[in-house]
């Protein structure tokens, strides 16, 4: 796992997709990214928070995606702890994991929003 | 010829954007699903899609068991369906492919390999589109070959026969009509002999009367 929050080989990759005429592709995902994890997180969060296993495994999960969707690796590992405990139905791992995503989150946005 | 439509069902936005930036940038025409439920409805519905992507994990439906219920329809254009999934679940795409997938995909998808698989399904709907198209031309060739079997009434004196409207028609113009086959008039050495040579020989025996003249 890397230092920096996005491997710049997957943003590459998603500048490549761009087709004349069309909006830019790396932005719009990018832009879905930092809309659409946040409140996907807090839903993590509650779903810890009331022991729901299979909602936190799945919420986890889908974090998971669109961390490696946009090459962020750190996120990535850190949703696979929680979902991986989950699906085992460790409640208290799963607390004891989310605060990492809660973290790995922050630094993906916030390198988002240094672009 | 219009992009041949990929329906795109994952209900995690950011993957659906990129698989749909990809298949966009090759040409195809995207249906985005944000679920198992609105993936079914699509896929079952008029002018579906031939061609899906089903993510494997989705609240409601999900995607194996959407490929198996697909698989349980009878229609003779069935969908070219891939299942995307993670790399940790190659047990998973054995049981994918047993439900009825035709193949897979892991996430986060490549481009290039993305994009090669779609290709192979879109030259399967393609084939398959070809061979629909072949069997109904056989089977209405087949249907008017069929009003050529049975029992066919026919005069016995004249040789016309009598169609199913109970008309009576000349045998060259039945078969036309019901099978496309023409006819070329021509004679048999049997009637040779038996109608064109006294005919031949009585046009002879006139010529030859005529020339002799009347002053004679």
């Amino acid at each position: 796992v890397s230092d920096q929050p996005l491997d710049a080989a997957a943003l590459d990759r998603l500048r490549q997709l761009n087709v004349p005429g069309e909006p830019d592709v790396l932005t719009e995902v990018l832009d879905l990214f930092c809309r659409d994890v946040p409140p996907r997180l807090s839903r993590l969060a509650a779903a810890a928070d009331a022991g729901d296993m299979a909602a936190a495994e799945r919420v986890a999960h889908s974090i998971k995606g669109s961390a490696a969707n946009i090459g962020a690796r750190a996120l990535q590992e850190a949703s696979r702890v929680v979902e991986d405990a989950a699906r085992r139905g460790d409640i208290v791992g799963v607390q004891a994991n989310v605060p990492a995503v809660h973290t790995e989150l922050a630094r993906v946005i916030g390198a988002i929003e240094e672009m | 010829m219009p992009a041949m439509e990929v329906l795109v069902a994952d209900d995690e936005p950011v993957s659906r954007r990129v698989v749909t930036a990809m298949l966009t940038k090759a040409g195809y025409a995207v249906v985005p699903a944000g679920d198992g439920q609105e993936a079914w409805a699509l896929l079952t519905g008029d002018a579906a899609p031939p061609i899906a992507l089903l993510d494997w994990m989705m609240p409601g439906i999900d995607g194996p068991e959407l490929v198996g219920r697909l698989r349980a329809r009878e229609t003779p254009t069935p969908p070219y369906l891939i299942l995307l999934t993670t790399r940790d679940a190659v047990a998973d795409v054995v049981a994918g492919l047993r439900a009825g997938a035709n193949d897979y995909v892991t996430k986060p998808a490549y481009e290039d390999e993305l994009v090669a698989r779609v290709n192979v399904g879109a030259r399967v709907v393609e084939l398959q589109r070809a061979l629909t198209e072949r069997v109904r031309h056989l089977e209405e060739a087949l249907a008017s070959v069929r009003t050529l079997q049975g029992l066919l009434p026919i005069c016995a004196y004249c040789k016309a026969i009598r169609d199913d409207k109970n008309y009576w028609q000349r045998v060259e113009t039945y078969f036309h009509e019901h099978s496309g086959v023409q006819f070329s008039h021509s004679y048999c050495p049997n009637c040779y002999e038996r109608h064109v040579k006294p005919e031949l020989d009585a046009l002879e025996g006139a010529r030859d009367a005529a020339r002799r003249g009347p002053g004679r």
